[in-house]
């Protein structure tokens, strides 16, 4: 693995807590593969249920991108964050 | 110099849901004395509410939320209060003609696409707050924004973690905070900008979603 293919995952919420880290460092072409990697590292969560967290690549909703076929360059900033319901 | 209750002094403001976050909002905004506070929740206060609902004591156990709220604020402010002792449906989203802005205080999903829409509906912005465990987020959803789509793109119910008294006073305490700001046009929240909170770690992060 290149050193220079890595992205940072921050983590956020209830996944900082499910992870038990707030950061890791993950190699993926996408966000899809990044999802997928996250599961082989730690299988707390599914790449499905991945998919209903809030996405931020550089501080920008990878909604508002191309989803989850969303690409990744190296030293991107991936941050994965749950919204509260509760009152 | 900033006064948020000049700000605030002739407006009519509903809360949603009085349970651990309205709870705390109504104290709060009762203090900077608007013209007037609708309250709105159907519940009656149990054994689990007493360790983070401002209200629930071992005397008000069994009585209604808005009830009680209606007998505490009376006692720390001049606004007139409103109550209503049902949940927030779409059948209420009229009785919010007269408001100039809502606090979403409810504990589901489904209730907060509802409010969305009476805020969509009346023209006036919602002060979104919501908690689980030790996280929590704020965002004021201006008429219109469909911030909840982003927020819960799958309109599911969300696990819920057990949380605590400083939990629901911190969230209310910046909903509040944001509302008296967008009253007095003072560096409030932007349209889809969410502060989330993480009071584990102390992270916040502001974030455009």
């Amino acid at each position: 693995m290149e050193e220079n293919n890595l992205v940072t995952v921050e983590f956020f919420g209830l996944y900082r807590l499910a992870y038990k880290k707030a950061c890791v460092k993950v190699e993926a072409k996408n966000i899809e593969e990044l999802f997928q990697k996250l599961y082989e590292m730690d299988d707390v969560h599914t790449p499905k249920e991945l998919r209903n967290s809030i996405v931020l690549l550089n501080g920008k909703n990878i909604m508002e991108l191309r989803k989850f076929k969303t690409k990744l360059k190296p030293n991107d900033n991936v941050v994965i964050m749950s919204p509260a319901s509760g009152g | 110099m900033l006064d948020f209750n000049e700000a605030v002094k002739d407006k009519v403001i509903a809360i949603i849901g009085c349970g651990g976050l309205g709870g705390n909002i109504a104290h709060l905004f009762a203090r900077l004395n608007p013209k007037k506070i609708i309250v709105f929740d159907g519940d009656e206060f149990s054994l689990s509410n007493l360790n983070r609902q401002l209200c629930a004591t071992k005397n008000t156990i069994g009585k209604k939320k808005v009830e009680v709220l209606e007998e505490r604020l009376l006692a720390c402010s001049n606004s007139e209060i409103e109550t209503h002792p049902i949940f927030f449906t779409e059948k209420e989203i009229p009785l919010l003609e007269s408001v100039d802005l809502i606090l979403d205080a409810t504990d589901n999903v489904r209730s907060r696409f509802v409010i969305e829409k009476a805020g969509k509906k009346h023209k006036i912005p919602v002060v979104h707050g919501a908690i689980n465990g030790l996280f929590g987020q704020v965002a004021i959803i201006y008429p219109g924004d469909k911030t909840f789509e982003k927020l819960y793109p799958d309109k599911q119910e969300k696990e819920i973690q057990k949380t605590y008294s400083f939990a629901p006073s911190l969230i209310a305490s910046i909903q509040v905070a944001e509302a008296a700001k967008y009253f007095a046009k003072e560096q409030e929240l932007k349209p889809y900008e969410v502060l989330f909170i993480d009071m584990l770690s102390m992270d916040i992060k502001k974030v455009n979603i």
